[in-house]
């Protein structure tokens, strides 16, 4: 889209440069297609990366429910540190202060990850895609490979490569 | 640490998902678990995937270097996100035209390979010419016989 409209400009551009009225005035109404597009359009938020905070529309919201929601989230916050500076500064501190979310992290990754599996049509695909495809690809790969070049030394026609003869 | 305060499976009723969102330190309403695929995700929660490059420089984080503080509820990819790996923060230059750019450097560049590796040019090149009646002893000739001369030159 950005594309299209940028070589037509660049075409129009150039028939002004060459030359006559008419040809000017035909330019001009086959380019003119409404406002710009804004900043944010022109940036076409993407799934890699995120959109600038002057183009996203969330910080340009000062509506009251988001004000209270960004208190509550600071009531969380403030609340979780204060835990975490009262063990930090106590005269006789733990050995460790363990954090529960790294503990959480560690253990949905890997302990709750066979008993929340269930298999649905889309894990049984993607499990035999990616653990038994690459498999039976290369077991096959390597047996042509194998064949082939079997079939060449019966044949007298194989080429040692690195042969010291 | 108690097993209610690990992750467990789905959650189903609304109870479940507020009891989740406590146990996750966040609000109910901001408390979304991935779709339950049967991927193994259980209840934990979805976060944004933003990494840690875009979260503030200046705050006083419990851990600066990761830029996180104690309890708070991790991505499922935090180790992704840690600022030595990947990052989000927004481009200068819009994703689609930098992936131009590049896709129209890299087209190029192997259309001209190409094209080398079809049309070769290069200065003009003869056979190699070798000495010493085409090294007739170096390639095991009889010593005791005249070997044929060989003139690798017109006159």
């Amino acid at each position: 889209m950005r594309r299209g409209e940028g070589r037509g400009e660049g075409k129009a551009g150039l028939r002004l440069l060459s030359g006559s009225g008419r040809l000017r005035g035909a330019g001009l109404s086959k380019m003119a297609a409404g406002p710009p597009p804004s900043a944010s359009e022109a940036y076409r938020s993407n799934r890699f990366v995120s959109l600038p905070a002057e183009l996203d529309p969330d910080t340009y919201d000062a509506s009251l429910e988001k004000r209270a929601a960004d208190a509550e989230r600071l009531a969380i916050r403030a609340r979780l540190k204060r835990q975490y500076q009262l063990q930090l500064n106590n005269p006789n501190p733990p050995a460790i202060i363990e954090n529960p979310a790294l503990v959480r992290w560690a253990y949905a990754r890997t302990q709750n990850v066979y008993p929340t599996f269930r298999p649905t049509p889309k894990t049984s695909f993607l499990g035999a895609l990616f653990a038994i495809g690459p498999l039976v690809f290369w077991i096959v790969a390597f047996k042509a490979d194998r064949d082939r070049k079997e079939k060449l030394i019966q044949e007298g026609k194989y080429e040692r490569p690195f042969s010291v003869f | 640490m108690s097993k209610d305060l690990m992750p467990g499976p789905y959650p189903r009723t609304p109870e479940e998902r507020a009891a989740a969102a406590k146990k996750y330190n966040m609000r109910v309403e901001d408390y979304e678990p991935y779709p339950d695929d049967g991927f193994g995700y259980g209840d934990y929660p979805k976060l944004p995937n933003k990494s840690f490059h875009e979260r503030d420089p200046w705050y006083q984080w419990d851990q600066p270097d990761m830029r996180h503080n104690w309890g708070e509820p991790m991505h499922w990819d935090f180790d992704m996100y840690i600022r030595n790996r990947v990052d989000t923060s927004p481009t200068p230059v819009p994703w689609h035209t930098m992936r131009k750019h590049f896709l129209i450097f890299l087209s190029t560049m192997l259309i001209m390979f190409g094209l080398g590796e079809i049309f070769p040019a290069y200065r003009p090149v003869g056979p190699k010419q070798y000495p010493f009646n085409d090294l007739y002893l170096e390639r095991g000739g009889d010593p005791n016989k005249e070997p044929s001369v060989v003139t690798h030159y017109e006159i």
